[in-house]
């Protein structure tokens, strides 16, 4: 690790050393006209050069260049495209402004960074999702979801029905870094998983990186998925919002002072419980049954001066489902929600030089509540982090951008926590609760280097430091399992702590202006854990940290691609291959129940293991024209191997998927009408089946096969959906937006998960068992309205 | 149905996407058979071992089903450090009344409809000539048990643990129905290895032999010296509907059997009742059950020290 430290010191300082030659900076700002707000992604070109940069976050690019005449090329997908001619014969600053398209853009319009990005960019397995792609998938009930949109290309994929959690090249769903203007979110899911938290029309951009994650990004092993939201419209109020089957949103941005602040404010309520009351009620009175989950978001941007921008970001949501059988006496209450608040400073020193800092809170907790007549059960659990983090931009010329920066977060967690009483005797006391602390640093250098026009290099190490300390209750047991004694660490003693260099690399090779061929490696540290009691993902999964017997996890990813755009830019395709191992994977142990962690470390009932998946990504997009859409096609495998699972043999991860395939189709018919069109289709889950069945101590005992040993049954679904976008009638000052559709077209049975029914005659001493497969979603319509002011 | 319940079920599935459930046929790979040894030993009593195999998890069974599953002509040893017994088979015709109660256990009958129904299991031969050689459970003893079945030999072995008594056994009343109780029993956990609990009661002249309570184990990895209570729920036989099912009534004059054993035991009988408490429950994962057999067969030859009480509820 010492040798790729100073590697990547002495590549950076070489690299640096090259700047000595005589040339003049051509740099800039591209900012929507409309909005006055900065564009993040566009694609500027210098035409002579065949050279190409993208805008960061704050619409800044930067190119040295010989002295001479340039015609720049700014382009971003629902931007009308620029082209400025620049005689270059001294240091240039561009203030380019540029408007929307179509009227569709001002709510909806983003698209792939691909564009332009998918041969010229470095990083292979990256992509950039907007708005207006999200927007034109068809979608279950209307609602349209960002992570359902990712879910259609190579290489993303859901457990079962709805987003369920979003595997990565065959990582967990606890591998994937989410954030939402840079804070984490520990669990994206709505409605047990079928919809994200993310409102969809208060995000601005969302990049996937799954393949070769930057050093200022870490953490997680599997992927970035970096969500950002709108900034609020400078000039003025508009208020934006939808009805749907489910659900109903609101958005109100504008200036809070005139070019001086903005704001955004965003809410979202499922309004099933409101509606479906009276229906229960109506079908049995005696029972009650009610879900509904609602989010909001909020942003204030102050633009201090111009080289000064202060914001803030928070965003509360909450999910609250409960059943009540009066009576049987029987009563399930299962809540979960996140809450974040982040302040952010960015400072522009320089068109060369951008710092931004961030101090943030993110919290996730969930809670069920179990009771039957007098005996109740309850179970707590959560993570919570404070964090601050800088960010240092420097773009010393177009052939180098360098990153430097650092994190302190400390965490604090809540495995399960468990509160019983029962009748007259309480079990177990209810204020009890089991904590655990831990600080999280980071620092990390990162350089892009462009050494000619054919071949860029990014070169990336990142530096983690994790503690895990006191208070802290740490139970020695014998080798009967017995607790012999405990140790107590003091609030902020060391328990245990792991540091660890984690290397990034990753190359482009320009073969042509239309070709590429671009390969990644990367090693990531992971030094929280998300452990799966059930067998689908829940709200109820627990997150733990890394302590003396939980080691942090590894991956190590190598991925090479080959990258063209054909007919003059409106086909883009890829391939792409990688092959990832990953160690410290974590299990529950055999027979675990919540109630084994009561009075112990919760590490003490998890096994250890390691993973490994590689796979094929293929990908054909077509991006203009009035027919536009893609295929993705991911050829993978994805495996897990535990001493103390399966007989230590390996086996196939529960999210294991050979195939996965997806269709995606827009046709434009006009200016009003279009019509979109999804197929997905996907190898079965892998899962363990009971195999054979017998008679001991008077109960009948099942045997089961080796671990996910069998398949359920090929996942694959048809979707469509019309929009009507009337033109805007002169005489309102607001404009609608119609979106019809049907989800699972053929009203396919896909498989959420099966189960064993021996219920019929269990009490007569029968076993006469029946395989049951439920499906969540047959065919169903969708409507959606919007509206825009 | 109604129009009008149609449109409501429509509606709710449509808006609530309640779930849509349907019968699927899984072909399930060759499975070969395992054997499956039930065996148990305690203080004072002879050995006794139900030689099974296992049977597809498809597969209609009821008590037919059960009968048909012995194994027949197993040669069984038990090597008590000294001696290596020989067990012997006895089968429904040549049953004695002393092992009746095993056989409907296993089967789910009553005893006296045992007559009717096929059952076999393998004890200790009697020795006219000399009683005092006949094998019973002797606390603090180490039993290894060794099962030939078509020349494959399974073994494992087993240790009969000390019983510890019971403090007390008390009554706790139903919150609305003052003439069904719980039982609590309270246990003073000696400080130490070797706290691995299992629990049976039997209501005399209601139960035909001791059933495990609801939740039967527990271990003391939480209780380890402590004075605790514990709370005792009455089980039910297999195959029996029991509408108070949990309770004891008033006046049941009830034997309490409280057994310590080995960790290889507990650890057969702790994931066996998981497994038991998951069926039917879609979204559990699925238990491997322990078992102490070497060899490749299933189940457990353990060992209880067992202690006996009787209660009156009142």
């Amino acid at each position: 690790m010492v040798k790729q430290l100073l590697f990547l010191i002495c590549f950076t300082l070489i690299s640096l050393a090259s700047w000595s030659q005589t040339e003049f900076v051509l740099s800039g700002t591209v900012t929507n006209d409309s909005t006055k707000e900065p564009i993040a992604g566009a694609t500027v070109i210098i035409k002579e050069l065949q050279k190409a940069v993208s805008t960061d976050n704050n619409g800044l690019f930067n190119f040295t260049l010989p002295e001479g005449n340039y015609t720049i090329v700014i382009r971003h997908i629902g931007m009308s495209e620029i082209t400025k001619a620049v005689e270059l014969n001294k240091n240039v600053n561009l203030q380019l402004k540029t408007n929307m398209e179509t009227i569709v853009t001002e709510t909806v319009e983003i698209t792939d960074s691909k564009i332009d990005g998918n041969v010229e960019k470095t990083d292979p397995g990256t992509l950039v999702l907007t708005k207006a792609e999200v927007k034109s998938i068809p979608s279950m009930l209307g609602q349209t979801d960002v992570l359902a949109a990712l879910q259609l290309y190579p290489g993303v994929q859901s457990a079962a029905q709805g987003i369920s959690g979003m595997y990565v090249r065959g990582g967990g769903p606890d591998q994937n870094l989410i954030l939402l203007d840079g804070v984490p979110i520990y669990n994206p899911a709505h409605l047990f998983g079928f919809y994200s938290i993310f409102n969809t029309n208060v995000v601005e951009k969302v990049t996937l990186i799954k393949g070769a994650m930057p050093a200022n990004y870490g953490g997680r092993l599997s992927s970035v998925m970096d969500i950002t939201t709108n900034d609020g419209n400078d000039s003025t109020i508009h208020a934006s919002g939808g009805t749907g089957l489910i659900s109903a949103d609101l958005t109100i941005d504008g200036p809070l002072f005139k070019n001086k602040a903005t704001f955004s404010i965003s809410g979202r309520r499922t309004y099933i419980d409101v509606l479906g009351k009276p229906i229960i009620q109506l079908i049995d009175k005696d029972k009650e049954w009610g879900y509904y989950f609602q989010d909001f978001n909020g942003k204030l941007v102050f633009h201090l001066s111009d080289k000064d921008k202060f914001s803030y970001s928070g965003y509360y949501g909450e999910d609250a489902f409960k059943i009540l059988n009066k009576p049987a006496g029987f009563g399930l209450g299962i809540s979960w929600g996140n809450a974040t608040s982040s302040l952010t400073w960015q400072h522009i020193f320089s068109d060369k030089l951008v710092l931004s800092t961030q101090a943030y809170y993110t919290g996730y907790r969930s809670k069920i509540d179990i009771s039957q007549n007098t005996y109740e059960v309850k179970l707590y659990s959560g993570i919570y982090d404070w964090c601050g983090k800088s960010d240092l931009k420097y773009y010393p010329s177009d052939r180098h951008t360098i990153k430097i920066g650092g994190s302190y977060t400390y965490h604090t967690f809540t495995p399960t926590n468990i509160a019983a009483n029962t009748d007259a005797l309480t079990t177990i006391d209810l204020d009890q609760r089991i904590k655990q602390y831990s600080h999280d640093v980071a620092f990390y250098l990162s350089e892009e280097y462009t050494m000619n026009n054919r071949l860029r290099f990014r070169l990336g190490l990142r530096y983690s430091y994790f503690q895990h300390v006191g208070p802290f209750d740490k139970y020695l047991k014998n080798e009967f399992g017995i607790i012999t004694d405990t140790i107590h660490y003091e609030r902020g003693e060391h328990v245990a702590d792991y540091n660890h260099l984690e290397p990034r690399f990753s190359a482009r090779l320009l073969l042509n202006s239309s070709s590429s061929i671009k390969m990644a490696y990367v090693q990531n540290y992971q030094y929280i854990h998300m452990v799966s009691y059930a067998t689908v993902s829940m709200p109820t999964d627990i997150w733990i940290p890394s302590s003396e017997k939980v080691k942090p996890q590894v991956s190590t990813q190598y991925s090479i691609g080959y990258f063209k755009d054909s007919k003059n830019k409106v086909y883009e395709t890829s391939i792409e291959m990688y092959y990832k191992t990953m160690a410290n994977q974590i299990e529950f142990k055999n027979g675990y129940s919540p109630e084994d962690d009561l009075l112990d470390n919760p590490e003490n009932n998890f096994v250890f293991g390691d993973g490994k998946s590689y796979g094929i990504e293929l990908f054909i997009k077509k991006k203009t024209g009035k027919t536009t859409g893609w295929i993705g096609y991911a050829l993978t495998s994805t495996s897990r191997q535990f001493p103390d699972i399966n007989s230590g043999e390996e086996y196939y991860a529960k999210y294991d998927r050979r195939h996965d395939l997806s269709l995606v189709a827009v046709h434009k018919f006009n200016e009003n009408w279009s019509l979109s069109g999804v197929f997905v289709y996907a190898t079965g889950n892998a899962t363990t089946m009971p195999e054979s069945r017998y008679a001991i101590g008077g109960s009948i005992i099942n045997e089961y096969g080796k671990r996910n040993n069998y398949r359920l049954v090929d996942y694959h679904r048809l979707d469509f959906s019309v929009t009507y976008n009337p033109k805007k009638n002169k005489n309102r000052n607001y404009k609608t937006f119609w979106s019809f559709g049907i989800y699972n077209v053929y009203n396919r049975n896909n498989p959420y998960f099966i189960y064993f029914d021996d219920s019929n005659y269990f009490n007569e001493g029968i076993f006469d068992t029946k395989a049951k497969q439920v499906s969540l979603f047959p065919i169903m319509p969708a409507v959606r309205w919007e509206y825009f002011f | 149905m109604s129009v009008k319940g149609k449109i409501i079920m429509l509606f709710t599935c449509v808006l609530f996407s309640l779930s849509c459930e349907k019968d699927i046929t899984i072909d399930l790979q060759d499975i070969k058979s395992k054997i499956v040894v039930e065996g148990h030993i305690e203080p004072g009593l002879p050995p006794y071992i139900i030689l099974s195999h296992t049977f597809p998890y498809f597969t209609y069974a009821d008590v037919e089903t059960l009968e048909n599953l012995f194994v027949h002509n197993a040669v069984i040893t038990i090597f008590d450090g000294s001696v290596h017994h020989t067990l012997q088979e006895y089968c429904s015709d040549s049953l004695p009344d002393s092992l009746a109660h095993f056989g409907a256990l296993y089967l789910g009958v009553d005893i006296a409809d045992l007559s009717d129904h096929n059952f076999c299991i393998y004890s200790i031969k009697a020795d006219t000539i000399n009683p005092a050689n006949i094998l019973v459970g002797e606390l603090g003893k180490t039993y290894n048990l060794s099962v030939t079945v078509d020349g494959v030999t399974y073994t494992a072995t087993t240790t009969l643990t000390y019983p510890v008594p019971l403090d007390a056994i008390s009554t706790v009343v139903h919150p609305t129905n003052d003439s069904l109780f719980h039982l609590r029993g309270t246990l003073s956990d000696p400080v130490g290895a070797g706290g691995y609990y299992r629990v049976f009661t039997q209501r005399i002249g209601k139960d035909e032999y001791l059933l495990p309570i609801f939740s039967s184990i527990f271990d003391d990895h939480l209780i380890d010296g402590q004075t605790i209570d514990v709370l005792f729920r009455r089980g039910k036989r297999m195959g029996f509907t029991d509408i108070y099912t949990g309770y004891y009534s008033y006046g049941d004059t009830v034997v309490v059997k409280f057994c310590t054993m080995d960790k290889a035991h507990y650890e057969f009988w702790e994931t066996a009742l998981v497994e038991i408490d998951n069926t039917g429950n879609p979204i559990a994962a699925a238990t491997q059950i322990a078992t102490n057999m070497k060899g490749g067969a299933l189940g457990i030859w353990g060992a209880y020290g067992a202690i006996y009480d009787t209660v009156i509820v009142n």
